[in-house]
């Protein structure tokens, strides 16, 4: 410990730490985890590593949801809706021109013609995924509870249809893009995505999220704290529409394919049970989520595949992995329905809460 | 506990800047007296909901200072009132002003953040923040920053004996500690006015009497405006400087508490007589 603060006689054997190591703690913890995570994916087979590399790339676009859902307390089944731009975003700007040309022929010239490097595109999938979370939030956020939730789902269908049939902005109906660059390794993801849990967790610690996190308490008596919840969620939906912007261009990256098609409700419940299972309401919620039911698939999937143990082949039935995530939500849901985590983010375990008073005197220091 | 003190004198100075810059436009005097005047005034207050009559025509005035008692039956309209005053609902016609400037249009978050403060009926408690974060919420959305909401919290919890509770969580509070809690919360607004919609309900006798002595001493050291309402005749007439009767949606009766105690109209309006047998308020 670097503080230099003695040990408090009620705390013996427990070290003392100021309340912003306490809070630090609940980032390291996350960042730890997917570090170990993905040291341990690429210690592993070659498919465990294209599993590693979604399995990155769903654990942004968790987070980003959990920016929103977690905060406001408003369930959004339209997240990947912005997935779908920033996919967009990265192939439109990063396919090779003469194919773009010859597989694209109904784009805008000014899209036809736009290019960019992978990191630029990456940050334009976030600006495009923001910029449109933001005008959607500015109808959207004028609702409440359950009304909210399906209006965030007609959002993810108007997106979807947009890009199946505007041609200028896209492949002729239904089709698909081709030929996006892989210019990430998983260390570069693994970066990425440590990066936006830090961007995360930043919106977390802020006044807003904070503002936002009393109002999903209670709606009602925000307003009379003086709380504009309107203007907060707004907030909300915009940085975490930028992050699954981030995840869209990634996933394109990654799976180098990208149809309109893609971005439908598997995805949606995917990225949802992740969610709820590691606990909606904590940032490390949805990082244990992630990492759980990632693992937890991929491992499904050789099962899936026939698995070879000695001389006896195992196998289970193809599609026994959303059988398997649908019943883990459920006894979820009715067996700790704070999600593994119950909600709550890493504590700093080696000291014991301060009591109330001692923290009160500190604050007159 | 001196610096607990300097927290509450840090409270009144953000008090009187307030106040003063309030006066400002007005005399000398005002700015030296912390006790500006001002008033917060429903005038021809009338709401309906599906063709039923809420309120008709009312009009309450709550001076900064004092506390204003309303007491009605049931279905009187009380909350209504709030609900209009504190900007949970728009009237259908009449204005709410506060110091003489027309707030009727503002939302419940401008309201708030304009010096009108509330709580409600049922507690509405932040239960997964602990009580302490309860209160820096308000003063955090009222502009204040992290220190100051932190500092600000501390001193009002203090001042409401909340304090021992300040880790809590405010999900699993004893009933007392609920409503007294609801008040610091709105104390954390820094407001002119307060609105206690049935802050005593289910206290019991000695909790009572705190309460009517905290609300007493928040009005007069804070200057703020209280509109008090609550079933409770005793806590009502003891507590109030000025009490106003509603039935059916209509003012019945208004005066010193007194005057309104020997009032025949009083019994008639809590025997359920139909209010609109009486003759409309001419005092």
């Amino acid at each position: 410990m670097t503080h230099g603060k003695a040990p408090s006689p009620t705390a013996v054997r427990r070290l003392l730490a100021p309340a912003w190591v306490v809070d630090l703690w609940t980032l390291a913890v996350p960042l730890a985890a997917v570090y170990l995570f993905t040291s341990a994916g690429s210690a592993l087979s070659g498919s465990a590593r294209v599993d590693l590399g979604y399995a990155l790339v769903n654990l942004i676009i968790v987070v980003a949801l959990w920016v929103f859902v977690g905060n406001s307390g408003v369930l959004s089944f339209g997240h990947i809706g912005f997935v779908a731009i920033g996919a967009w975003t990265m192939s439109l700007l990063t396919i090779e021109p003469l194919v773009k040309s010859n597989l694209l022929p109904t784009l805008f010239p000014f899209v036809q013609d736009a290019s960019a490097s992978p990191v630029v595109a990456l940050i334009m999938g976030a600006i495009m995924g923001g910029i449109v979370a933001f005008l959607s939030a500015l109808v959207l956020m004028k609702l409440n509870g359950l009304e909210a939730g399906i209006a965030t789902f007609a959002l993810l269908q108007v997106i979807v249809q947009v890009l199946t049939y505007w041609d200028k902005i896209g492949p002729k109906s239904g089709q698909s893009m081709v030929g996006i660059p892989a210019s990430f390794d998983l260390p570069v993801v693994m970066s990425i995505a440590m990066l936006v849990i830090v961007v995360a967790w930043l919106y977390q610690q802020s006044t807003s999220a904070r503002l936002l996190r009393a109002s999903r308490d209670d709606i009602a008596a925000a307003p009379a704290s003086g709380i504009n919840v309107f203007k907060h969620r707004v907030i909300a939906f915009a940085v975490s529409g930028a992050l699954a912007g981030i995840g869209g261009a990634l996933w394109a990256q990654t799976n180098r394919v990208v149809q309109a098609s893609q971005f439908n409700l598997d995805f949606t419940f995917l990225t949802i049970a992740m969610l709820v299972i590691g606990g909606m309401l904590s940032l490390w919620g949805a990082v244990v989520g992630t990492i759980v039911i990632s693992t937890l698939n991929h491992f499904l999937g050789l099962l899936e595949g026939g698995l070879e143990i000695g001389s006896v082949t195992v196998s289970i039935p193809s599609g026994s992995r959303l059988i398997v995530l649908g019943l883990s939500l459920i006894l979820i849901l009715i067996l700790r329905p704070g999600g593994i985590t119950n909600g709550r983010e890493a504590v700093w375990p080696f000291e014991k809460k301060l009591d109330f008073l001692t923290q009160a005197q500190r604050t007159f220091d | 506990m001196a610096s607990s003190c300097s927290k509450k004198n840090g409270h009144l100075k953000k008090w009187s800047s307030l106040t003063s810059s309030q006066a400002s436009s007005t005399s000398v005097e005002e700015l030296e007296l912390p006790l500006s005047a001002g008033f917060l005034r429903a005038e021809g207050i009338s709401r309906s909901f599906r063709g039923v009559k809420a309120l008709a025509e009312v009009t309450l005035e709550i001076p900064r200072g004092r506390i204003t008692g309303l007491i009605g039956p049931n279905g009187a309209g009380k909350s209504t009132l709030v609900n209009i005053l504190s900007g949970y609902e728009r009237p259908d016609i009449g204005s709410v002003a506060m110091n003489n400037v027309d707030i009727t249009r503002q939302t419940a978050h401008q309201k708030s953040r304009s010096g009108v403060a509330r709580t409600f009926q049922h507690g509405h408690l932040f239960r997964s923040l602990s009580v302490l974060e309860n209160v820096q919420v308000s003063a955090l959305a009222n502009g204040s920053g992290r220190r100051q909401a932190q500092r600000t919290a501390v001193g009002i919890l203090d001042r409401l004996d909340l304090l021992p509770w300040g880790g809590l969580s405010a999900g699993h509070l004893p009933h007392g500690v609920e409503r007294r809690l609801g008040v610091a919360r709105a104390l954390a607004t820094a407001p002119e006015y307060l609105l206690l919609d049935e802050p005593a309900a289910g206290l019991n006798d000695g909790e009572m009497e705190n309460f009517r002595n905290t609300i007493h001493s928040i009005s007069a050291d804070l200057n703020i405006g209280v509109l008090l309402i609550d079933h409770n005749m005793r806590l009502i007439f003891a507590a109030s400087d000025y009490i106003y009767v509603l039935a059916g949606g209509q003012n019945v009766l208004q005066g010193d508490p007194d005057v309104v105690r020997s009032d025949e109209k009083l019994a008639t309006s809590y025997l359920g007589t139909i209010a609109s047998t009486l003759a409309k308020p001419t005092s």
